[in-house]
């Protein structure tokens, strides 16, 4: 189509995270792979012949950057010198005087906006009317788009209107909200035709009255807070034959790794060898960064010993982390046939569980149930806990 | 419960292996590795199989007795229990689940289903696995009481163990530390180095870290308020500039304008004088003469003597025309007259005369008709009344005639009758006739009737006889009138003679044509008529004298009009352009004008000049066009938008003071982002702090649960610890006694355990315990074996008949002493089956002597 427009969408990149959840050597592999994500991003623009991309804030995580930050995105957006680039500034980057934005000069094809107002910046060769703000400090308790209306700036007329911006969307002004709260009402009185939005790590695209807007989320999860394929939106604007303004979007994962978090149900599970078989089912990518959550009942009295999990999937993943969640069942009647110490003990425990299992106590049964079992262990041997690396 | 017979397809070293118990005392014997342990731990295996799989070979029985030459592992144990034989029959898996176990009575091989859950042993006997084996099921004490010391510290713990546990293989100590090392693993005894510990202060640390956070935010969110209030001032303030700006501006170009509008003013006006000079001049120019006042002077003096010579001229023309009116009234006059003239009075008069005639006349005949008809009226009633009588009078004896004749008919008729009739009849006859002559007597009255008829007939004939006369008289008056009269009277009547029926009708004709007349000559009667004719004779003489009058004026006019002729012929030939065949007045508007302009012309040339200096003032050297070029640029569009000061000098002050305020605002707005940027210092929001709290503190909490589960634990073990040692202990201590004075009665001691473990024998000669580790170790294997007996004896009440299986229990025993305990055993096995595997000879024959059933291995198949 001879007049569409094709973009490229990012945010949230966070360069310089210092993903402390890792262990030092994994965390600088980490913060090299954000650089290798952003490669990827640029290397879509180039192959599906981006006119533009939208960098919508936090681009790096902190006031503090690195120069080898610096210097790999100064050479980065030289590459692709065709494409237009605009950078709306976010919460964790705000333009300040002596932010990394104020100070290094970057190529023309770049564009910061540096005003926490709209301000626009028109490609008429595009037809095109690129709309954006910065965060100028870290907080912004007042929308940017509050008021604005494409209708009170200029009439449309033949341009698309784009806005990139880095905000949350809330329900109501009344959400105690400091990072630019945006109300839906005001997206749909913009007269926009696409919002890029920056701040949400999650993928998510929307329509309000005229006017799509999307979250693309981070290309690359930095934490288990952010699980799942972390991508791009590739995007093409254009006129239909009623010329109307279209908008079709499409997610692109790009990330390196990808943060899970699972549920292992171990319930049935009486020796490591069982759990470690039935872990080993999620354990699908060994690229992907885990977060298994053990849970479930497990089989006469036997109790995970973490040390053993860890050293049979440290191998297998990236990072794997566990968090116990197990409980452990007892042999009630093979209990009953016991004698001598762990026999009364038994008896004892189980008197409990009764008393606390008439009362109604469910919270309790489970609490001596669990006690019981890590007691039985205890006259096996060492007693497991969940001794995570934290 | 007794076991009848063991059928092995396939365990450890056994393959195919059979062998049959008797009850009592059973001694299997044979050498080392003769599969006495195997065949042990088979019994076991088949009734209790066997526990979690353990990497290590040693610590795997499952790996252990897997058979090495058939692919089966298992075997059948035929069993008596409660007077009913079983057969058991397992053939062991990978693992204990899958195990298979069948489970039947030999009598008619019924299943008996057997509870999942549990293996046969505890189904069966309800013993645990850990209770036969700490009870009923003595291992190989493999140590041989010397001078190892690390085995017979292993006999001593077991003892302890025993005694305190009641598990040879479960140590309190052991149980607490286990526990106490996990729990002091979360919590250090110090409370500094334990995981859940350290937790606590990365927590804290967290929450500092989100306090901070939420400080510096707030802190923040301060300084942009701050910020955005100075922020708010400046664009205020920029406002206020463009504002003044704007003022300044608008005030200069208000000058501009107004300047440029007032040069335009001056201009325009300029162009109406200059125009309207241009019209005057044009006023004053006539065929291309130029009428200057020169000109005007000369023009007014030849005015003058043509209005002399116009004013002597209206005298004798005023009177001329003033007996001309008087004339033309006369001649009105005359006119309105003249009807008058031409009437012809005379005939008129005679019609009048005639007109009273005709009226005397009928008032004649009225009196004539009135009398003839009477004296008719008087004839025709005379005439009437004659008649009448006669007719009366024939009609009143028609009856009697009638009467008379049918009286006479009757007479006739009836003279044949008797006489009354005709008498009758003739005398009605007679007095109809006398009625008869009474009528006729009276008829003689008609005749003075008609005499009184004859006499008004004559009446009648005198009065038409007047009414001839009467007519005569009248035509004879018409006669005696003039002809002109005659003619005139015949023109009415329309040539009708007159008589006395017509005499209304001529009356009314002449009557009509009297009034006809009157009206026509606007006159009420002949007088009238007459008084006019006078009137018309008197204007006749008036006429005359005035048309003498005009003839003398006439000749007085022609004498002034030749002079006035000759001067306004003088005055149109030379100023014939200027008023062509114009009038006096005409000639005098005109001057007028001439004059009028004149002055304008003059005064207008003066405006001019005065215009052109003052507009030479305004424009100070500047061309019009170039202050028309720059008004038009600024007020491309209206000046109405334009916010013009009253005092552009205040405003100017005002902007500077302005600047000021906004050099002052810009430097507090440098320093406050200088304050947000130094406070700016966090790299994590809040949500991630918040997620790793969350993330921490549910760990923690999971690691308090677990520490809470352990201490639980723990404390219910040392609870139940005490319970056992103050139930169980007094009673192990007893029954160990006497089994060890039972197997040792040349040496009695008795046994005790204390509650810190400490195993001490107390020979009867002797009054204080000693420590075991006074003993020698024979001493102590046969105190391990008493306290297991005991036990065993003890705990023996709860699972009552199963077999007591002893693994070489008399390794550290002398001749004598062992056969004390075959013979202990022997007295056992008088309640229980009781097996002995042994490798020692001597057991196996003392066994035997003493009526035990010997099995030798590899003499069983």
């Amino acid at each position: 189509m001879e007049d569409m427009i094709k973009f490229i969408h990012c945010a949230d990149i966070h360069f310089d995270t210092a993903f402390s959840e890792l262990p030092a050597e994994k965390a600088a592999v980490r913060r090299d792979e954000l650089r290798e994500v952003f490669s990827r991003i640029i290397e879509l623009c180039r192959s599906k012949d981006a006119d533009i991309l939208l960098i919508s804030g936090d681009l790096f995580d902190g006031v503090k950057v690195t120069d080898e930050t610096v210097a790999f995105l100064r050479d980065t957006f030289v590459k692709i010198p065709d494409v237009q680039i605009f950078i709306s500034p976010g919460n964790h980057d705000p333009y300040m005087p002596g932010s990394k934005y104020d100070q290094v000069a970057f190529p023309e094809n770049v564009h910061i906006f540096t005003d926490d107002k709209i301000k626009k910046i028109s490609l008429d060769s595009l037809k095109l009317n690129v709309y954006g703000a910065a965060f100028t400090s870290p907080y912004l308790e007042k929308s940017l788009l509050d008021g604005f209306s494409l209708s009170k700036e200029e009439p449309g007329g033949e341009y698309a209107n784009i806005l990139v911006i880095h905000g949350e969307i809330v329900s109501s002004v009344s959400q105690n909200n400091c990072y630019n709260p945006i109300q839906t009402s005001d997206i749909a009185a913009s007269g926009l035709d696409y919002i890029a939005l920056g701040h949400k790590h999650t993928y998510f695209f929307e329509k309000s009255a005229n006017t799509c807007y999307a979250y693309c989320g981070s290309p690359e999860g930095r934490g288990f807070d952010e699980t799942g394929e972390k991508g791009i939106i590739y995007g093409e604007i254009y006129k239909n034959p009623l010329n109307q303004t279209v908008v079709k979007h499409e997610f692109i994962p790009c990330c390196r790794r990808v943060y899970k978090e699972i549920k292992a149900d171990l319930t049935g599970c009486a020796t490591h060898e069982e759990a470690l078989e039935r872990i080993n089912r999620f354990i699908d990518n060994p690229d992907d960064i885990y977060k298994i959550i053990l849970c479930g009942s497990l089989k006469n009295g036997f109790l995970i010993d973490m040390n053993i999990l860890r050293s049979r999937f440290s191998d297998k993943c990236f990072f794997i982390k566990f968090r116990n969640a197990t409980s452990t069942e007892v042999d009630l009647e093979a209990l009953s046939k016991e004698t001598m110490l762990k026999g009364v003990f038994a008896k004892r425990m189980l008197l409990k569980i009764e008393e606390a299992s008439k009362r109604g106590d469910d919270k309790n049964v489970k609490l001596y149930t669990d006690a019981l079992a890590f007691g039985l262990k205890a006259f096996e041997g060492d007693v497991p806990y969940d001794n995570q690396i934290t | 419960m007794i076991i009848k017979s063991l059928k092995i397809y396939g365990f450890g070293k056994h393959k195919n292996f059979d062998i049959k118990f008797s009850d009592g005392l059973n001694i299997v014997y044979g050498s080392n590795e003769a599969g006495k342990s195997t065949l042990q731990a088979f019994i076991k295996a088949m009734f209790y199989g066997f526990g979690p799989s353990k990497r290590n070979v040693a610590e795997n029985p499952r790996k252990k007795y897997t058979p090495w030459n058939t692919d089966i592992m298992g075997g059948e144990i035929i069993f008596q229990h409660n007077s009913m034989e079983y057969s058991l029959i397992r053939k062991f898996g990978d693992s204990k689940s899958k195990d298979k176990v069948v489970m039947s009575l030999t009598s008619d091989g019924a299943p008996i289903a057997l509870n999942s859950k549990s293996e046969p042993g505890e189904f069966l006997f309800n013993i645990s696995q850990a209770t036969f084996e700490s009870t009923l099921f003595v291992g190989q004490l493999d140590s041989k009481i010397d001078s190892d010391k690390a085995k017979n510290s292993d006999i001593l713990s077991k003892l302890s163990n025993l005694a305190g546990t009641g598990d040879e293989s479960v140590n309190i100590n052991f149980i607490e530390g286990n526990l106490t090392r996990s729990m002091n693993a979360i919590h250090s005894a110090r409370g500094q180095n334990g995981l859940a510990d350290k937790l606590k202060v990365r927590i804290s640390q967290l929450n500092e870290e989100l306090e901070a956070f939420n400080s510096a935010k707030n802190t923040s969110l301060r300084i942009m308020n701050d910020l955005s209030v100075y922020t708010a001032r400046k664009e205020s303030i920029i406002e206020d500039i463009e504002k003044c700006k704007k003022q300044i501006r608008a005030a200069e170009i208000n000058d501009i304008i107004q300047e440029f509008n007032k040069i335009k003013e001056q201009k325009n006006k300029q162009a109406v004088q200059e125009r309207l000079l241009k019209e005057v001049k044009a006023l004053l120019t006539v065929n291309g003469r130029t009428i200057d006042r020169i000109f005007y002077e000369e023009c007014l003096k030849d005015f003058e003597l043509l209005e002399n010579a116009e004013n002597k001229l209206s005298g004798p023309d005023s009177k001329l025309s003033s007996a001309k009116e008087t004339l033309s009234s006369i001649d009105e006059k005359l006119s309105s007259l003249e009807y008058i003239n031409h009437f012809d009075i005379e005939v008129f008069e005679e019609l009048i005369s005639l007109k009273n005639e005709l009226s005397r006349s009928i008032e004649k005949k009225k009196n004539l008709d009135l009398r003839l008809t009477d004296a008719l009226v008087d004839m025709d009633s005379k005439t009437a009344s004659l008649k009448t009588s006669a007719k009366n009078l024939f009609l009143r004896i028609l009856p009697f005639i009638i009467s008379g004749g049918l009286c006479a008919a009757g007479a006739v008729l009836f003279k044949t009758l008797p006489v009354p009739s005709y008498i009758m009849w003739g005398s009605a006859g007679l007095i109809l006739l006398v009625l008869l002559s009474y009528y006729i007597i009276k008829s003689g009255k008609n005749k003075e009737r008609k005499t009184a008829l004859m006499e008004s007939k004559a009446e009648v004939e005198k009065l038409n006889g007047m009414q001839k006369e009467l007519e005569e008289d009248i035509k004879q008056f018409i006669c005696s009138k003039s002809e002109a009269a005659q003619n005139k009277i015949r023109e009415i009547f329309s040539g009708e003679d007159i008589s006395l029926n017509s005499l209304e009708h001529k009356y009314t004709l002449i009557s009509k044509h009297i009034s006809s007349e009157l009206e026509n000559l606007n006159c009420i009667s002949s007088e009238d008529i007459r008084n006019k004719l006078a009137i018309y004779n008197s204007y006749k003489v008036q006429k005359e004298e005035v048309l003498i009058n005009i003839a003398s004026l006439s000749e007085e006019y022609k004498r002034y009009e030749k002079m006035s002729c000759d001067v306004t012929s003088d005055f149109f030939n030379k100023y014939s352009d200027i008023f062509p065949l114009a009038s006096i007045e005409d000639i005098r508007d005109g001057l007028q004008n001439i004059f009028h302009n004149l002055n304008r012309y003059d005064s207008l040339n003066t405006e001019l000049k005065y215009s052109n200096d003052y507009l030479r003032n305004l424009l100070k050297g500047r061309s019009f066009e170039e202050l028309q070029k720059n008004a038009e640029a600024y007020t491309d569009g209206d000046l109405s938008g334009l916010d013009i000061p009253s005092d552009p000098a205040l405003v100017a002050s005002e902007l500077e003071s302005l600047e000021k305020d906004l050099n002052n605002i810009k430097e507090a707005i440098s320093d406050t982002n200088v304050r947000i940027a130094s406070n700016f210092k966090f790299s994590r929001d809040e949500s991630e702090i918040i997620s790793d709290i969350n993330e921490l503190s549910e760990y923690s909490e999971n690691l308090e649960y677990q520490y809470n589960c352990m201490k639980i634990a723990k404390d219910t073990i040392k609870e139940a610890f005490e319970e056992v040692q103050q139930s169980f202990g007094p009673k192990l201590n007893n029954r160990a006694s006497e089994i060890l004075n039972t197997i040792k009665p040349d040496n009695p001691v008795s046994i005790k355990v204390s509650r810190d473990f400490n195993i001490t024998l107390s020979p009867r000669d002797s009054l204080l315990p000693y420590d075991i580790d006074y003993f020698s170790y024979g001493a102590q294997d046969q105190a391990y074996f008493a306290l297991r007996m005991a036990i065993s004896d003890i705990l023996s009440a709860d699972f009552e008949g199963f077999p007591l299986l002893l693994d070489d229990p008399f390794v550290q025993y002398d001749e004598k002493r062992m056969q004390y305990a075959v013979n202990f055993l022997s007295e056992v096995s008088k309640t229980r089956q009781v097996f002995i595997f042994t490798c020692h000879k001597n057991v196996a024959e003392y066994s035997g002597h003493q009526g035990a059933n010997l099995y030798e291995m590899g003499k069983i198949s």
